[in-house]
């Protein structure tokens, strides 16, 4: 009988332990941490030189557009380690879509046709993978797996944009 | 996120076991990059929850896995009469847990804190099922005498 009382207070003072808490940068560390340090820097390494391109490019475009009194393509997009973006907003580039439809009631039948629309879809099948990894970091946080799926969309969405404006450039 | 909701049971658990808050942030920092890397491999035969928690235990035991941990059972060490009641609160508890040596706080916490069995303990402290014993009874001994000497007989009575 004593055995069960003293039981039964060590179990209560047990489940009133009191609750420690982590610092509050350790998930940064956890996050540089899952990084393989090769691919880390392969990484920031290929945004630089994607940088730079996408700069170039931009710049390109705006100085053609002026030259030639063409309509102007204004844009332009951010890139960087993907582990410091949030998850919320991934690839809903509200800026691209404005400017594209800018674009269309400037140049409807352009947009009407069939190639433009075909990028259209490929933008928006991108747009969907992307809410579906948004969904999955907000329940697991970030892996590598999601870091992967992450960059990979955010390379394929860059490069359908580069066509879209190609296609508006060149029509 | 996975991490949010499970970090501070997390840190509690590993700090209970390595005694030391640095020690308790790199069992935490391991074990949780553990989860994410083994996630996909969760066949969901227990609780996701459980499974962390063995992770980061996993953890924490390898950052205190280079002291001296104490096996030695002390005879006569529970010969008062003080047993634990209701006046045995958290906050008490948790500040006498961490005066005890380090292998039977480790097994005090495996069992009577985080639930695991004596052959699950014993498993993971990589020693036999009646080690895992005497230190519970060790520990529990050792709980006893510290309040014995903080006075607690007499508190308790009013």
């Amino acid at each position: 009988m004593r055995k069960e009382k003293e039981d039964k207070a060590l179990r209560k003072a047990i489940l009133d332990l009191p609750e420690h808490s982590p610092a509050g940068d350790l998930w940064e560390d956890i996050e540089r941490s899952m990084e393989p340090s090769g691919a880390k820097k392969g990484n920031r390494h290929f945004f630089k030189i994607a940088a730079a391109l996408l700069l170039i490019a931009t710049a390109g475009l705006i100085f053609t557009g002026r030259m030639t009194g063409e309509q102007q393509v204004k844009f332009t997009e951010e890139l960087g380690p993907a582990a410091e973006l949030p998850a919320a907003g991934f690839l809903m580039d509200q800026e691209f879509m404005t400017l594209l439809d800018n674009e269309c009631i400037e140049t409807r039948t352009v947009c009407q046709e069939v190639d433009f629309q075909i990028l259209l879809n490929e933008l928006s099948e991108l747009r969907l993978k992307a809410r579906e990894v948004v969904a999955m970091v907000d329940e697991t946080g970030y892996d590598k797996f999601l870091m992967k799926a992450r960059s990979r969309l955010e390379k394929e969405d860059a490069e359908v944009k580069k066509r879209i404006i190609a296609y508006l450039r060149n029509s | 996120m996975l991490y949010e909701q499970y970090k501070t049971a997390m840190f509690s658990t590993a700090y209970r076991i390595t005694n030391d808050f640095d020690l308790a942030h790199d069992a935490l920092q391991e074990g949780f990059i553990k989860v994410f890397h083994n996630l996909p491999k969760f066949r969901g035969t227990g609780t996701l929850g459980s499974w962390i928690k063995t992770i980061v235990v996993r953890a924490a035991l390898k950052e205190v896995s280079g002291l001296h941990l104490h096996i030695e059972v002390e005879e006569g060490s529970g010969g008062t009469d003080v047993s634990f009641d209701d006046a045995l609160t958290g906050e008490l508890l948790d500040e006498l847990m961490r005066q005890l040596p380090n292998k039977c706080r480790i097994v005090f916490n495996l069992i009577e804190v985080e639930g695991f069995s004596h052959k699950e303990a014993a498993a993971l402290l990589g020693v036999t099922v009646g080690t895992s014993k005497s230190q519970l009874h060790y520990a529990k001994n050792i709980l006893r005498e510290k309040l014995t000497n903080r006075g607690y007989e007499e508190r308790k009575r009013g």
